[in-house]
């Protein structure tokens, strides 16, 4: 904090307190103002922090839905399962060749519903908080 | 669930920090002089005053010192308000009933506060949080520009600064 001098410093754990109230979208666009809160946002502690608040606050429901299109939105815990954001799937004009098989702390886990050429399936882990995706090694049979 | 005050937040480091309150209230109390950024003197317990990080610090630094410890970040009536609040809050500390019944009673106003930032910053541009919280950019100009390209999407829809 020394280094800060004199300038309008807010204390770290503030700082995080208040990044703990924040959106996912708000956070990750914060995360270039500087190397110091790129290295709080990305730190592991944050992660685990954030995700724990959010958990307690709004719990979301993953839809996939296919009339004809393959679409995937996030539906509010009330009685009317309002709808709280459309997903843009990852991977793009593949939506129809994936489903749901279960999530955990908000990442979700879907296999290809076919098998591919080596007759594995493809399997794949998806965040839609911060839209990124990440391909398990082919499993083989 | 225990996550919660697995945070780390500026109340429960004050709390670590703060001396225990004297039991015996005969004992004679230390006064310790603060000057606002508007030079107005305010004249505290000593408890009440090492209430405040900065304060605790100077004296840790200079632990004879007498003078009037300076708080340039600070006008009169914010700082006289937080006073009043520090002597709620060691009020609390010295009877446990009391503070059981106040538990959260400085976590609500630090939330308050951190919510009503959060609110504020939450749809702002990069920019406008490097001025409101006055931090400097020490990202190269590529390295920013990566940064942004990687999560282009969580830089649409921002307000106007």
């Amino acid at each position: 904090m020394v280094e800060e001098g004199t300038k309008n410093h807010i204390p770290e754990d503030m700082v995080m307190d208040i990044f703990l109230k924040l959106p996912v979208k708000s956070i990750i666009r914060f995360s270039c103002a500087s190397k110091f809160w790129n290295s709080l946002i990305t730190s592991p502690i944050f992660i685990k922090n954030h995700l724990s608040k959010f958990k307690q606050r709004k719990q979301l429901f993953l839809l996939r839905t296919s009339n004809p299109i393959v679409s995937y939105s996030l539906h509010l815990d009330n009685n009317s399962l309002d709808r709280y954001s459309q997903l843009e799937f990852p991977i793009q004009n593949k939506a129809d060749l994936f489903e749901i098989y279960g999530s955990c702390n908000g990442i979700v886990c879907l296999p290809s519903r076919f098998m591919l050429i080596n007759s594995s399936k493809r399997i794949i882990f998806w965040n839609p908080s911060i839209r990124k995706t990440l391909d398990l090694p082919a499993l083989r049979s | 669930m225990s996550s919660s005050t697995d945070s780390p937040t500026l109340t429960t480091e004050t709390t670590q920090l703060s001396p225990q309150p004297d039991t015996e209230t005969a004992q004679p109390t230390k006064k310790i002089t603060l000057k606002s950024s508007d030079n107005q003197i305010f004249e505290v317990e000593e408890a009440v005053a090492m209430e405040f990080a900065t304060v605790k610090s100077f004296f840790e630094d200079s632990p004879s010192s007498t003078d009037t410890v300076p708080l340039p970040n600070v006008t009169a009536k914010p700082l006289s308000q937080v006073i009043e609040f520090c002597k709620e809050q060691i009020k609390f500390k010295a009877n446990p009933d009391e503070a059981q019944k106040k538990k959260y009673h400085s976590e609500d106003l630090l939330d308050v506060l951190n919510q009503a930032v959060a609110d504020r910053i939450e749809n702002k541009s990069v920019e406008y949080v490097r001025g409101f919280f006055g931090i400097d950019n020490d990202f190269t100009a590529e390295e920013e520009a990566a940064l942004r390209q990687e999560h282009a999407w969580a830089y649409e829809g921002v307000d106007e600064d």
